[in-house]
């Protein structure tokens, strides 16, 4: 099965950047997944979501969106966002895909 | 030091708890993602009305000689001028969808209530003053498309709605569904149109422009207004928490409106009546990550430097994050004082070059907060002069950030050799 991740910021333009790195390093090793970015107000308009991933500048919604869904909803760390560290923010979405929220 | 970073990490819990919960309310919801549902019809009234104003005589003969003159005031019109129509629209359905209810019926329920509520004249045909529903209806509108929304589920909640047989298909009996509520928000809204006819006001948009506008608008236009909310955005970012997006609904509610003023004024080639506006306050900060990342690729330390590789382009573009949370801005007091007054000193002397007049009043052009490329943001907003004034923005900025940047390079410089003489 193909994952689903989202990350979700206020216009999508910041955690699209991080999604095209994240894709690269996708490819490098070699495993399938879905990885979109979306403004936070779009985010309800997407079915299917294995995962959703905030950019830490909206982490204030985090309350409220683990409300409405049941699938693990994470902030990315801040550090690992600002240096646009696709390999590492990967590393942490397939890891709670497969072990859960530790 | 330690204790320090405690109490700011506390502090930044309880903002991000305060931020959380306003942003959890369903009208700030509503109002701030339902005008930003506008923007595509706001870009085709100000695309429009910007080729309609450009001030060649060649160009302006060819208009009047093709007709697309007429074209383009019959586009302005459908436009800016019925704002307050589409505003209604958006903001119930945005409402109802928040509500989990059908949005369309909301927004059709919202936009006859604004309707009933709008002064009208019905001999032969029938007539609206677009004073009701252009800028100044915006407020209406909006107060409308929740009070009117909010009405409509609660009429739902009740389940007023006639019983159909058992017979009876389930399609046909959901269209019934929403019968009784718009009957009551018809006669609701019909009666408090009467009502306040019967007062001194005339009518609810007088009433409100008059009670609500006229104050807010007195205390949004001025200066202090604009300072205050650039230096709450940047105060919040600060904390890490988005400043622009948090101050947005209160930015939608209060100064866009003067925007849609002046792009009205702009089009019917009249004077601009307002200097503070939406688009001026977040345009105005000027290209503060543009000068960031011309300040940090010219760097000594390695790490300053990549970082400034990274974020060029999309500081380019007005996207800051990979400077907020990379360098980090975020809770380092080294950049404290830039961050916060970078973005301040620039809408202050722009307020003041409008005032004496070297740049001109936005011209209303919506604007997304990011995306739009700088400099070239300047051009859109206010032609050339404005241009070359966000250039002038762009050498203070450089300025206000260029002490705190160069000791933070030679901190991380000296940590950079001590690390490789090891």
């Amino acid at each position: 099965m193909t994952y689903n991740i989202m990350l979700a910021c206020m216009g999508g333009f910041s955690t699209s950047m991080l999604v095209k790195k994240m894709k690269e390093s996708a490819e490098k090793i070699g495993i399938d997944v879905n990885i979109n970015a979306v403004s936070e107000t779009e985010l309800d308009q997407y079915d299917d979501l294995d995962i959703i991933m905030l950019g830490p500048q909206i982490e204030y919604i985090y309350e409220n969106l683990k409300k409405q869904y049941d699938i693990p909803i994470v902030v990315i760390d801040s550090l690992d966002y600002g240096t646009m560290n696709g390999e590492k923010v990967l590393k942490t979405a397939l890891e709670i895909l497969e072990n859960g929220i530790s | 030091m330690i204790n320090n970073k405690e109490t700011l990490m506390s502090f930044r819990a309880k903002l991000q708890k305060v931020i959380g919960s306003i942003q959890s309310s369903y009208s700030v919801q509503a109002v701030s993602s339902g005008m930003m549902m506008l923007l595509p019809v706001m870009m085709v009234g100000s695309i429009v009305a910007v080729l309609n104003s450009l001030n060649i005589e060649s160009y302006q003969a060819v208009l009047v000689a093709t007709g697309l003159k007429s074209a383009f005031k019959v586009a302005s019109v459908v436009t800016m001028n019925v704002i307050s129509l589409y505003v209604v629209v958006a903001i119930a359905y945005k409402m109802a969808e928040l509500h989990k209810k059908d949005g369309i019926l909301a927004a059709l329920m919202g936009l006859m209530a604004f309707l009933f509520i709008t002064p009208m004249k019905t001999n032969g045909i029938a007539a609206i003053d677009l004073l009701y529903v252009g800028s100044r209806g915006m407020i209406v509108a909006m107060l409308v498309g929740l009070f009117a929304t909010r009405f409509y589920i609660f009429l739902l909640n009740r389940k007023l709605t006639i019983k159909m047989p058992e017979s009876v298909p389930d399609f046909v009996s959901k269209s019934f569904s929403s019968l009784i509520p718009a009957f009551i928000i018809a006669l609701v809204f019909a009666l408090i149109n009467a009502l306040v006819g019967l007062t001194e006001f005339d009518n609810v948009h007088n009433l409100i422009y008059s009670i609500i506008q006229v104050p807010l608008q007195g205390l949004g236009a001025s200066l202090a207004a604009a300072l205050l909310i650039v230096f709450l955005a940047e105060f919040l970012w600060f904390f890490g928490i988005h400043g622009s997006m948090a101050t947005s609904a209160i930015l939608y509610a209060l100064f866009y409106p003067f925007d849609i003023a002046n792009l009205e004024a702009f089009q019917a080639g009249q004077a601009l009546p307002f200097i503070v506006t939406m688009t001026f306050i977040n345009a105005q900060k000027g290209p503060r990550y543009l000068a960031l990342s011309i300040l940090l690729v010219r760097c000594k330390s390695q790490q300053m430097k990549s970082l400034g590789k990274i974020g060029f382009i999309p500081g380019c573009f007005g996207i800051s994050e990979p400077y907020k949370f990379g360098l980090p801005m975020v809770l380092n007091p080294i950049l404290f004082l830039p961050l916060i007054f970078a973005g301040t000193i620039n809408v202050g002397l722009s307020y003041f070059a409008t005032l004496i007049g070297i740049i001109p009043r936005v011209n209303g052009m919506p604007l997304p907060t990011a995306g739009t490329p700088e400099i070239i943001k300047g051009f859109m907003i206010g032609g050339w002069q404005m241009a070359i004034w966000h250039v002038v923005l762009l050498v203070v900025a450089m300025l206000v950030y260029f002490p705190f940047v160069h000791y933070m390079d030679k901190q991380k410089l000296s940590i950079e050799q001590a690390a490789t003489e090891k």
